[in-house]
């Protein structure tokens, strides 16, 4: 059991200003979690399955993944694949948190296994709250997948 | 200057083919002589013929042979065939089994006027069809053009919409860092500055949304089914309550036919039209917005949207229904400009017409047509 370590949030996102205002929104609505950041979906496997640079991270897995759609070598459908299918990792929630509301990627991570699908809003109100309303249910009101 | 068509001549007997020679010699022919169906098929094999003249009687392979191998190839197949015969109550039943159109026949001694108006009829023929081919095979490249272009079209708006929202996210993200980074620091100018900034990455990320929607419009499939459009005023005038109800808005609404079209869409043309004639009366007390249609007319009705309102000025009617197009300042009225190139693109789709009339501070009247039985003409 880990009871006494601190929830951690893995965010993956490749854009280095989404990053730093995804971060501090989190920082600032203290939420009681740490939050690791990869820039693309090679890296957050690698993080995942605790391989190469990651091999010496804490063991235990995060209590959430934001993925975003869009990011070069591996993106975040093929990410959320790569998740759902692997037996260690697939009890992971996976929210997308993208710019994209289009129908067609909406109906492709929820067929793909998706547990969330957030669009950032343009509008810095708007986006704090959502951000915050995202991190307030994933890691206060749902109940993760024991390990 | 008439590019020559070819024509095969096969008879074994040289005389015969002289005859026919000399019948047919002219700029728009080049002639080949074959003596015998080896020969023809010969020259079948490297030449496109746009008729031949057969003579039914050869040695050793006939003519009724070679017409049919040559109808059983595919490459071949379609090449009128002229049969010279000079018994044609003996060779009627064979001939007769051929369709009707690729084979005629002509008794000997050829009689030379008959002889050139069939060949004139097969020759015309022939040049029409392969120009109708060629028209064809260009339609067709063009379609495939048109809709590799639209594809790209799509990826293209897609792209462009979702990438240029995340620098905007940022725009916006960094204003409050820096409003609240620096809060006290910041003088009223400083503070009009940021809202400003704030303001215009708001109003970017609207035209984005809206010009997605209008893209989305256009590829959409239509859902067409039985629309009450009663029902349909009905809703999107009580949808309005909250825009209408400190207003005296005098609605007189006739009683409007059903038709044939997508719901959804259908919807968002009154949604549009009805907003903006109480956004465009907005000064007027009371105002005055009168929905009707022309059933008159027998292919088609005519939906019409009538204000008190502010109106424009004829001279910009063509601009009226232009994606982000607007009459009117954004400061006296809001939005961005799509709702009516919405309404064209949707009625465009339906196969009908939208118009607008008006007159500055003189009200506006738009309409649309739709038809009165889906697929027919106008």
């Amino acid at each position: 059991m880990h009871t006494n370590q601190r929830k951690r949030i893995l965010l993956v996102e490749d854009n280095l200003n989404d990053v730093e205002l995804t971060v501090a929104v989190l920082k600032a609505s203290g939420v009681a979690a740490d939050v690791d950041v990869v820039n693309d979906g090679e890296e957050a496997i690698n993080y995942l399955l605790r391989r190469g640079p990651f091999e010496t991270r804490p063991e235990m897995n995060p209590t959430l993944v934001l993925l975003d759609l869009k990011m070069p070598r591996l993106g975040g459908v093929e990410t959320l694949v790569e998740i759902k299918r692997d037996d260690r990792l697939k009890c992971l929630p996976v929210v997308m948190l993208t710019s994209s509301g289009e129908t067609q990627d909406l109906r492709m991570c929820y067929r793909l296994g998706a547990n969330g699908y957030v669009v950032k809003p343009v509008d810095a109100k708007e986006f704090t709250k959502a951000i915050r309303d995202l991190a307030a249910y994933w890691l206060g009101t749902n109940q993760p997948p024991p390990d | 200057m008439i590019t020559p068509v070819d024509i095969l001549l096969v008879d074994d007997r040289p005389e015969n083919l002289a005859v026919l020679e000399s019948i047919l010699e002219g700029p728009e022919h080049r002639l080949t002589k074959a003596h015998s169906a080896q020969q023809a098929l010969m020259s079948l094999i490297t030449t496109d013929f746009a008729l031949m003249v057969l003579d039914i009687q050869m040695p050793d392979t006939g003519g009724i042979e070679l017409a049919q191998i040559i109808k059983s190839r595919r490459r071949t197949r379609d090449i009128p065939i002229i049969f010279l015969t000079a018994h044609y109550a003996e060779d009627e039943q064979v001939l007769s089994g051929y369709s009707a159109g690729a084979v005629d026949y002509l008794t000997k001694p050829v009689h030379p006027g008959v002889l050139k108006s069939k060949v004139a009829v097969f020759v015309e023929l022939f040049r029409k069809t392969k120009a109708l081919n060629e028209a064809n095979r260009s339609l067709n490249r063009r379609n495939e053009e048109l809709t590799a272009a639209n594809l790209e079209l799509e990826a293209f708006s897609y792209t462009v919409s979702h990438d240029l929202r995340a620098p905007l996210r940022h725009v916006s993200g960094y204003v409050e860092i820096l409003r609240a980074h620096v809060a006290d620091g910041l003088d009223e100018e400083a503070r009009r500055c940021l809202d400003l900034i704030q303001k215009s990455a708001g109003k970017l990320g609207d035209l984005i949304d809206h010009f997605l929607a209008f893209a989305r419009l256009g590829r959409a499939d239509l859902k067409i089914t039985a629309v009450d459009m009663n029902d349909q005023v009905r809703q999107v005038v009580a949808d309005l309550q909250s825009e209408t109800k400190d207003r005296r808005i005098d609605w007189r609404i006739a009683t409007l036919p059903h038709v044939q079209a997508d719901p959804d869409m259908i919807r968002q043309v009154w949604v549009n039209l009805l907003s903006n004639a109480v956004k465009y009366t907005r000064p007027r007390d009371p105002a005055r917005i009168e929905i009707g249609c022309d059933v008159s007319k027998p292919k088609e009705y005519v939906f019409f949207v009538h204000d008190n309102g502010v109106g424009f000025n004829m001279r910009y009617a063509d601009k009226l229904f232009g994606v982000f197009q607007r009459l009117h300042p954004e400061k006296d009225y809001e939005g961005t400009g799509i709702g009516l190139a919405n309404v064209r693109r949707i009625v465009n789709r339906h196969g009908g017409r939208t118009m607008a009339e008006g007159a500055l501070n003189g009200g506006a009247t738009v309409s649309f047509t739709l038809k009165k039985v889906l697929g027919s003409n106008n």
